[in-house]
């Protein structure tokens, strides 16, 4: 295939995928070009915000967001969501500019009958199967490590590991800094 | 659908190089990326309603080796290589891959150098584990479900929790 073609090509995949994604948030509250490459099941209509280059990767099982009633779940712009995520909200979800989240991350508000909002900073990296409970900060460019269970504030910069977690500065366990 | 996909599995496991011809599918399973998959004869794929994600990037390769059993949404990522051995136990809901996709810090499209992983025969992989890149599980070694493991298992041990521990060794 000739290099023009595929630009074509590609340009209408992406196209395609911001189509998708406008169809399946369209009872969101949503910004520009975000897209989609599998599905996403949205419930909770005008309390979700999603932010304008958020990417939504598609796989085996949906994305899930849900917002109860007057809750708000808001993502900012530029995050990017692997398969199967569960964002979940009855009160406050705030998640920040550029974070990552791996596949099957749980993120929800509520953990048995335990109501607390949750906040996650800017360019946090969530890796799979991290799940986040009610209340807890997430400071800006924490890493969470793969299947960890938050249940305690995570300060910025930090690693956390392991279940219970482990606090560990990046300083320390990744020594150039960016 | 679901239908159509199954049926695009079934012709490209048809065309990839060194697959056996004698594997069981049960559902539906999913093979993407430009990579190389090899599998073994007597391999089942039992996925369930959800499937099985077998991702081979380019240059990659994910070799499975014979009378193996995968669990359901169990799902191998490959940059590099990642072998199972014979008769290897993967549950529900498992995740291997060997490259973490992101550095810690640095712009999000960073890619880390991938470490691969190699499963040697006997293994038995619990559901919900998760196996970190760069892992080498030896032969007869046990993973209990959700554990989470970031290094070299030895032989016959059985480790549990997250980051993984031995239980006991035999």
């Amino acid at each position: 295939m000739s290099r023009s073609l595929f630009n074509v090509y590609a340009s209408a995949i992406s196209s395609l995928e911001r189509l998708f994604a406008l169809v399946q948030l369209r009872h969101c509250a949503i910004g520009k070009r975000i897209r989609t490459t599998g599905r996403i099941v949205a419930v909770g209509g005008s309390n979700i915000h999603v932010g304008s280059y958020t990417t939504f990767v598609g796989g085996l099982i949906p994305t899930r967001l849900i917002a109860h009633s007057s809750s708000r779940l808001s993502i900012s712009r530029g995050c990017v969501f692997n398969y199967g995520c569960h964002v979940e909200a009855r009160e406050r979800v705030d998640i920040g500019i550029g974070c990552k989240f791996g596949i099957g991350v749980v993120i929800s508000d509520e953990h048995e009958g335990r109501i607390a909002p949750i906040a996650i900073a800017n360019s946090v990296w969530l890796a799979h199967g991290v799940q986040v409970r009610p209340g807890v900060t997430i400071g800006e460019g924490a890493v969470v490590s793969a299947g960890s269970i938050v249940t305690h504030d995570v300060p910025p910069g930090m690693l956390a590991t392991g279940t219970p977690v482990r606090l560990l500065p990046l300083d320390l366990v990744d020594a150039k800094p960016a | 659908m679901r239908i159509t996909q199954a049926l695009i599995t079934r012709v490209k496991l048809f065309w990839l190089s060194r697959v056996s011809r004698r594997f069981a599918v049960k559902g539906r399973l999913w093979v993407h990326g430009f990579g190389d998959v090899q599998v073994g004869r007597g391999t089942r794929f039992d996925a369930g309603r959800i499937g099985i994600e077998l991702h081979a990037m380019r240059g990659a390769r994910i070799v499975i080796g014979e009378n193996c059993h995968f669990g359901e949404a169990a799902s191998i990522e490959a940059c590099d290589l990642v072998q199972i051995g014979n008769r290897v136990s993967v549950g529900a809901w498992t995740r291997i891959l060997d490259n973490s996709f992101h550095t810690l810090r640095g712009k999000p499209d960073d890619r880390p150098r991938s470490k691969s992983v190699i499963i040697e025969d006997d293994v038995t992989i619990e559901p919900r584990a998760i196996v970190l890149p760069g892992v080498r599980l030896e032969r007869g070694a046990r993973i209990s479900e959700g554990a989470v493991v970031y290094r070299r298992v030895p032989a016959g041990a059985v480790v549990w929790g997250n980051p993984a521990r031995p239980l006991k060794s035999v």
